[in-house]
């Protein structure tokens, strides 16, 4: 590209401004107008003046000169595109995160207060509805088969430094060692073949181990485990986002409903709600907040997913007033949920393309109609009807790739913007749907276009004389 | 080099037909510079573009450079179109959004390759009708006369051996119909063959033949006078 | 003490605010004595309350010599004590807790006991010893003797001499000849006609890992902790990380 063309290019950008000693100037608001017009000239000039013409380019130069015919075709596809690619986006994202839930988290099974409805595994303490702590000790010393270990939650709003957040009681496994040292004795009359008491589940490995191991005392397990080992009644831990924009660090005092808790470990990100909590122990949280021994929510950490298939029952039995839901029952419903919504989404897509092949189809009408004397003259001067209607076509293309790919970079940003917002999933790209987004844009411009570029084929050539 | 045997035009309207042009039949030899003058909508055009390839008769023959123009097929008449046969127009029908040295470039892009070459032919010819300070103007930032120019040097961007031109004077000033019969003639002595459609009697009158139409029936084209006396 | 029963069992049947106080005192003057105690607690003096009591009363009026219980309403702030200890709050109630004389809980039952259950809950001197160690989080090492003049066998020794396991053994040694510890043989599986010592190994919270002989090694016993997966030696510790770390 000749030295000219690219300084051009720069200039346009605002990198190459010849100012002198101003390497890269910064764009100010009042030429970012300026410097679009300057970009489209640079376009134009790689495309068509700068280097001589093709017969591609007159394309380029035809929608420079009528940029608001092929702008609400444009924006069409683009929406159509976009609401694709958005909605894929958050869906694959929500799938995605789902599917590292079921992988990261030990859970399989929740225990709610009746008529919580839920449909995402974060928010199982975010409903304020409560159920007895005493539930916790019933699952533990009922001994089902299966269980092996158990996470009662309690939330409450609080404010930390100004900002609102929760605060979360969690039961450190040390309390449950305890209860279930009071059954010593059936165990070992179980483990010793006199009583049913204490059953493994076949296949699994049986009861956790009551022996604090490193791995388990490491307070950033809880990230991927939901349990911590041991924890004080005057502890906090802190999600990662919250140490991040309060200025949170390990050992430092923070004062949460009166009381001060010393900040215990700052956890690793989970990408979920449970980055912007504090974490303290259970039964400090009830006492600070005055709700007498309640929990919101209670997470069942079955040994495998069989055994978590059959605890249902006997939970529901043990519990008559709580609601005992799997988690695979949960990913089922968001599965349920995402599948309505991709359907929703691809229904949108199709309508928003069919509008926008249609409009298309009329801009492009209208473009022939309007390009008679034109294209006549194009014919006249040797063009073939397939090199007109190759014209057509081409710029329906173009039409149906700008739209696209804008389609592409709206949807995406609004999927990063309104994926962690409303669904608190960080958001991945679907590449499928930008694909199909991408192939679908093209098909329907190329397709709408091609009644418009076969007629425009059929132009009759002496069009262009003064008389025609 | 042009012969044109006995070619009539019908065009359907409804149940009838209605005859555009009667029998016509006529040749053009090479140099030579027709003239086709008759009120509108008597068949100028209609015969015009009969002879450039782009409407087939409804009987009769064209044949061309030996070839018989709708025994090919459209790509190959495209094509000779193309190479052969350059076209002027009364209202010029340059591309409202390419530059002069674009419009003159493109009947060559259509099957060129070397767009490099394309160019500076462009250029050299725009030069040649006083046109370089006008090269990247776009149409509509040129006088009708510069527009005529631009229009000639397209036309003669494929040196072709007939120019068809239709009215190619009607919407000039005197100054730039002079020129652009000047450049005719010189076409002529160069050895191309021009038929052209004119209203103008001086246009006409330095024709070698003229070939009268009134409601579609052509009369013999009558010699005029010698070529290169305009 | 009969005095105490009597009263106790009185106020099982009256309503739960007029139970007396100073149930802490009255567990740990039974431990002084050398008696298991009941300690049940409760929320308010319903159906399950009362069939709760009547159950425990006719047993405790059957060992009587042996045992004492105690009720506690959870809601009476001067047991507040206790209600802590046994975290009696956030516990399904009615419960009774059995408790032995060394303080380790040898019976927890929930909403309704049978007279089997808390039969269940009185252990021997040396099997009250390993809960208490159970439940102080550490590997109990059982070695049940012919004779009071046996020998530990070598591999327990070793066992306890091994850096890895120091301060997370809690050894228990029962002998045969002592007759109140034949019911901690019946349920230990071990037949009291010993020629040689046996060793049992259990892990927190009561997992049996094994029944060893006599000549048992102490890398021997050290494998089969490594094998359960509830021994916290450096290098099971290493090898959960790794684990978990694949996962």
């Amino acid at each position: 590209m000749p030295k000219e063309q690219t300084c051009g290019i720069w200039k346009a950008l605002g990198t190459c401004w010849n100012e002198p000693g101003t390497g890269s100037r910064i764009l100010d608001t009042k030429s970012v107008l300026t410097r679009l017009v300057m970009v489209s000239r640079t376009i134009e000039m790689v495309l068509g003046e700068g280097v001589p013409m093709s017969f591609h380019s007159l394309v380029w130069k035809e929608m420079r000169r009528r940029p608001v015919h092929s702008l609400t075709a444009l924006l069409i596809v683009a929406l159509g595109v976009s609401a694709l690619v958005a909605v894929e986006s958050v869906i694959t994202s929500s799938e995605q995160n789902v599917a590292s839930q079921m992988q990261q988290l030990g859970a399989n099974i929740l225990i709610l207060p009746e008529g919580v409805t839920l449909q995402d595994y974060h928010a199982a303490d975010a409903h304020g509805k409560s159920l007895p702590e005493e539930y916790v000790t019933r699952i533990m010393l009922a001994q089902l088969v299966g269980v092996e270990e158990l996470a009662p939650k309690l939330s409450v709003p609080v404010e930390v430094g100004g900002a609102s957040t929760m605060l979360t009681g969690i039961l450190p496994r040390t309390e449950f060692y305890k209860k279930s040292a009071w059954q010593s004795v059936d165990l070992l009359t179980a483990d010793l073949g006199e009583s049913a008491v204490g059953r493994k589940h076949e296949g699994c490995g049986g009861r956790s181990c009551q022996i604090a191991t490193a791995d388990k005392t490491d307070i950033g397990s809880y990230a991927t485990t939901r349990i911590v080992h041991e924890l004080d009644m005057n502890a906090a831990l802190i999600g990662a986002d919250l140490a991040k924009s309060q200025h949170i660090k390990q050992g430092q005092t923070i004062q949460i409903l009166g009381a001060r808790l010393k900040v215990a470990g700052v956890l690793p990100a989970t990408g979920t709600s449970d980055d912007g909590r504090v974490l303290a122990h259970l039964h400090r949280v009830q006492e600070l907040a005055d709700t007498g021994p309640i929990v919101n929510v209670i997470e069942v950490m079955g040994c495998c997913e069989e055994a978590a298939g059959g605890l249902v029952g006997e939970l529901d039995e043990l519990l008559p007033d709580a609601r005992v839901v799997t988690i695979a029952h949960i990913v089922q419903t968001q599965v349920t949920v995402n599948r309505l919504m991709n359907q929703l989404s691809y229904v949108i897509f199709g309508i928003l393309m069919l509008i926008g092949g249609a409009s298309i189809a009329s801009v492009m009408f209208a473009n022939v109609a309007e390009r008679k004397r034109e294209l006549g003259t194009l014919m006249a001067l040797g063009a073939t009807p397939s090199m007109v209607s190759r014209l057509i076509l081409m710029k329906a293309s173009a039409v149906g790739l700008i739209g696209g790919i804008c389609g592409m970079g709206l949807g995406l940003a609004a999927a990063f913007a309104i994926g962690p917002q409303l669904l608190g999933v960080a958001t991945s790209v679907s590449l499928n749907a930008v694909i199909i987004g991408m192939i679908a844009a093209l098909t329907v411009a190329l397709v709408a276009s091609y009644p418009p570029a076969r007629k425009a084929a059929h132009l009759d050539p002496c069009l262009c004389f003064q008389d025609a | 080099m042009l012969r044109i045997e006995s070619i009539h035009k019908d065009y359907p309207r409804g149940r009838s037909v209605v005859r555009a042009l009667h029998p016509t039949s006529m040749t053009a030899s090479k140099g030579e510079l027709i003239a086709i003058v008759g009120p509108s909508g008597s068949g100028k055009s209609t015969l015009l573009s009969m002879i450039g390839g782009m409407l087939s008769p409804t009987s009769g023959r064209i044949v061309f450079e030996g070839k018989s123009l709708y025994e090919i097929s459209v790509t190959q008449r495209s094509r000779l179109r193309n190479d052969q046969i350059g076209f002027l127009f009364q209202s010029f029908n340059l591309v409202p959004y390419l530059t002069a040295v674009e419009n003159v470039q493109l009947p060559m892009t259509f099957y060129g390759s070397d767009r490099v070459s394309q160019r500076n032919e462009a250029r050299r010819l725009l030069e040649e009708f006083g046109l370089a300070g006008r090269l990247d103007h776009k149409p509509t930032e040129l006088s009708a006369g510069q527009q005529q120019r631009v229009a000639l040097a397209r036309t003669l961007a494929i040196r072709p051996n007939l120019i068809l031109a239709d009215e190619p004077t009607g919407n000039l000033d005197p100054e730039s119909r002079d020129m652009v019969i000047r450049t005719l003639h010189d076409l002529c002595d160069e050895g191309r063959t021009t038929i052209l459609v004119t209203h103008d009697e001086t246009v006409s009158a330095s024709a070698h033949r003229v070939l009268r139409i009134r409601e579609g029936h052509t009369s013999a084209a009558s010699p005029n006078r010698s070529c290169g006396a305009a | 003490m009969r005095y105490l029963f009597c009263l106790i069992a009185a106020v099982s049947f009256a309503p739960a605010s007029s139970i007396i106080a100073g149930t802490t005192e009255q567990v740990e003057t039974a431990a002084e004595s050398g008696k298991y105690t009941y300690v049940m607690f409760y929320r308010s003096n319903d159906d399950a309350t009362q069939r709760m009591a009547r159950a425990v009363q006719s047993h405790v009026a059957e060992v009587g010599d042996r045992t004492t219980w105690v009720t506690v309403n959870v809601h009476d702030r001067r047991e507040a004590p206790l209600v802590k200890r046994f975290d009696a709050s956030r516990i399904p109630l009615p419960a009774v807790f059995g408790v032995a004389p060394n303080g380790a809980v040898t019976g927890v039952f929930r909403e309704k006991v049978n007279e089997e259950q808390l039969h269940m809950a009185i252990l021997t001197p040396m099997y009250s010893d390993m809960v208490k160690g159970l439940q102080s989080q550490r590997i109990a090492v059982v070695c049940m003797m012919p004779d009071a003049d046996a020998p530990i066998p070598t591999g327990v020794k070793a066992l306890q001499q091994n850096p890895a396991f120091e301060g997370k053994l809690h050894q228990v040694r029962a002998c045969a000849s002592d007759s109140s510890e034949a019911e901690f043989f019946r349920r230990m599986h071990v037949d009291p006609d010993l020629d040689a010592p046996v060793v049992l190994v259990f892990a927190p919270p009561g997992t049996h890992v094994g029944t060893f002989e006599a000549t048992v090694s102490g890398q021997e016993l050290a494998q089969a902790l490594h094998r359960s997966g509830k021994c916290n030696c450096s290098k099971c510790q290493r090898n959960r990380r790794a684990a978990s770390g694949k996962r």
